[in-house]
């Protein structure tokens, strides 16, 4: 059902029409007084019977006319209101209609024996003439009351009832039908039904309900694969390091109790296989590692940055050509202790491990920055090209080949994880040669950071 | 060691027993080593009459039927038998791990390198402690 907006100013001037109409009749008595000249009949029928004189006449003629004249006056205004009021009425209740139908609200009364009283002309245009026709026939084509039906508990209840329906002959629209119970001037109790269209709003719900449907399939199965995840954790920490292990030691013994049977050459193959389980025994616990940041999670307290710092400074022993300053006060955090540790263990490691020049700097500084807490660790080592930035953070992705380096590539892809973990972010300033900048932020208010004095700028001589 | 009761070692891996074995003779510990393959085997090891009770056990968690856990369960609910030292020797790096065998008065907790000179550190280490250290062992 559509609403067609139409004209609803529907009078235009009436005066002027009553005004001709007056003029015309008067017009229509002048002619006719000057045709039959009915003062000459009136005296003329006085002269005959002689009742009364002329005077007698005049007075009578004197009274009678203002008195008539009074009382059409009269008569014509009552009437005048009363037409008035009925167009009043009528307007308004087009204006009604014109409004319900405008909002696609139904309208319709409806007595206690189900009979359509009253429908708006819009129902009209769809569903046709209600005349002698009960409500259930009419919007719903069946024989009896619906089931829940509303009329009935509304009218039971005497107070206003919501019910929800799905008008068949409209393709199954949705409505939702307010029944109000009143009583009508005669005391009869009616109801008036306002039918709101609702499909909109169950579209929005049965696609959420999808949605949600989605979202829990997609839960169900994330579960399943963290759960697998687990369970592949276990097998790498333990059942897949039984038989490196015995690889490793294996190869070991064969060195220990048969070198002296090998050649150069097949001592240095043993020795390669045993440096290679090991390589593969790092991969594992490095693996391990990187799984455990975010899925076990350690008591949350208060953490002094400058402490961990310290400890992992004196715990890495870095080498005597390298030296470690701390440039500004570290504030402290809310978090893991241990995951803190880890970040700048690595960085650190990272930093020392990338140091070539005879006489290695590395400083460790913290501003303040839009709220969050920036820290930078910065070196004088051999720095990294621009374009292995973005290599850099990935797990296992090493700038150097495995044979030229130590450690497994996963120390920044942890950093990385722990950071964001956090809500902060991690990045590199690099030039080759010079040295690079592992930047890494943490929130000040989710983290509850205790304030720290430190407004001064790192300032990394480069 | 301080005393010359054998050490038990609990442990499934044929290869893991074989690598304890070397490592502490290479060691020069002259200890005996009893070798049990699960937690229920080195339980009726430990509640047979017959068999010397041992100084020191070494355990591994991951075992079939009855694991190191289940095990240390059973040990430390036993008066005489929870007075024992025991060292974990495991492959598993779980924190988990950790935290729930201390929980079990463990007296150690040690991670099977993979590197065998490391292991044999990691043993040295160990004997050397129960060298120095005393042995609760009036019965």
């Amino acid at each position: 059902m559509r609403y067609e907006p139409k004209n609803c100013n529907l009078k235009r001037s009436k005066t002027f029409r009553k005004s001709t109409v007056i003029a015309a009749v008067a017009v229509v008595l002048f002619i006719l007084a000057i045709v039959f000249k009915p003062a000459e009949i009136v005296l003329t029928w006085h002269q005959a019977h002689e009742k009364w004189g002329v005077d007698e006449l005049i007075i009578a003629a004197l009274i009678l006319v203002p008195v008539l004249y009074i009382s059409l006056l009269w008569n014509w205004t009552v009437l005048h209101k009363d037409k008035r009021a009925k167009q009043e009425i009528e307007t308004l209740k087009q204006q009604i209609e014109f409004i319900i139908g405008a909002t696609k609200t139904g309208l319709d009364i409806i007595d206690s024996q189900f009979n359509i009283r009253y429908i708006d002309p819009e129902w009209q245009k769809v569903y046709g003439d209600p005349t002698g026709k009960k409500c259930y026939e009419y919007f719903m084509g069946r024989n009896e009351v619906c089931q829940g039906c509303g009329i009935v508990k509304a009218l039971e209840t005497k107070s206003i009832t919501v019910t929800e329906e799905v008008l068949v002959k409209e393709n199954n629209r949705p409505i939702q039908v307010t029944t109000i119970p009143f009583q009508d001037s005669s005391g009869e109790w009616l109801v008036a039904e306002v039918n709101v269209d609702i499909s909109e709003r169950k579209k929005a719900e049965e696609e959420m309900e999808s949605m949600n449907r989605k979202l829990q399939a997609t839960v169900e199965e994330l579960t399943q694969s963290n759960n697998e995840l687990q369970e592949f954790v276990h097998v790498a920490s333990h059942d897949l390091k039984t038989p490196l292990r015995a690889i490793g030691i294996l190869a070991n013994w064969i060195l220990t109790d048969y070198g002296d049977k090998f050649d150069e050459s097949g001592r240095e193959r043993v020795k390669l296989l045993v440096g290679r389980a090991k390589r593969i025994d790092e991969l594992i616990n490095g693996l391990l590692q990187y799984f455990r940041v975010g899925h076990t999670r350690g008591k949350y307290e208060e953490v002094d940055l400058n402490i961990v710092l310290s400890e992992v400074i004196r715990e890495i022993a870095p080498p005597e050509n390298i030296e470690i300053t701390i440039q500004s006060e570290l504030p402290t955090v809310i978090g893991e202790q241990r995951r803190m540790v880890q970040i700048f263990q690595n960085l650190l490691n990272n930093a020392i491990k990338y140091i070539e020049k005879p006489r290695g700097e590395i400083k460790v500084g913290c501003v303040e920055e839009d709220g969050f807490w920036k820290f930078s660790v910065c070196d004088n080592g051999s720095g990294i090209e621009q374009k292995y930035f973005g290599k850099l953070f990935k797990v296992f992705q090493k700038l150097e080949s495995h044979d030229e380096s130590e450690g497994t590539g996963i120390g920044l892809a942890i950093v990385k994880k722990i950071v964001e973990l956090y809500g902060g972010r991690v990045w590199v300033e690099s030039r080759p040669r010079e040295g690079s900048t592992f930047f890494f932020t943490l929130p000040k208010k989710e983290m509850g950071v205790k304030d720290a004095k430190l407004e001064t700028n790192i300032a990394c001589g480069r | 060691m301080r005393n010359s009761k054998p050490i038990l070692l609990v442990e499934d891996d044929r290869l893991d027993a074989m690598i304890v074995r070397r490592a502490l003779n290479d060691l020069k510990v002259t200890n005996e080593l009893a070798h049990t393959g699960d937690g229920k085997e080195a339980i009726e090891y430990l509640r047979s009459e017959g068999n010397p009770k041992p100084c020191l056990i070494l355990l591994d968690l991951n075992m079939p039927k009855t694991n190191g856990v289940e095990f240390l369960r059973i040990v430390k609910a036993d008066e005489v038998l929870k007075r024992t030292p025991i060292v974990v020797l495991t492959a598993s790096t779980e924190e988990q791990d950790v935290i729930e065998t201390f929980k079990l008065s463990v007296a150690g907790y040690i991670v099977k390198p993979v590197d065998y000179m490391k292991f044999v550190e990691a043993m040295r280490t160990v004997t050397l402690y129960w060298t120095l250290s005393e042995f609760p062992d009036g019965e």
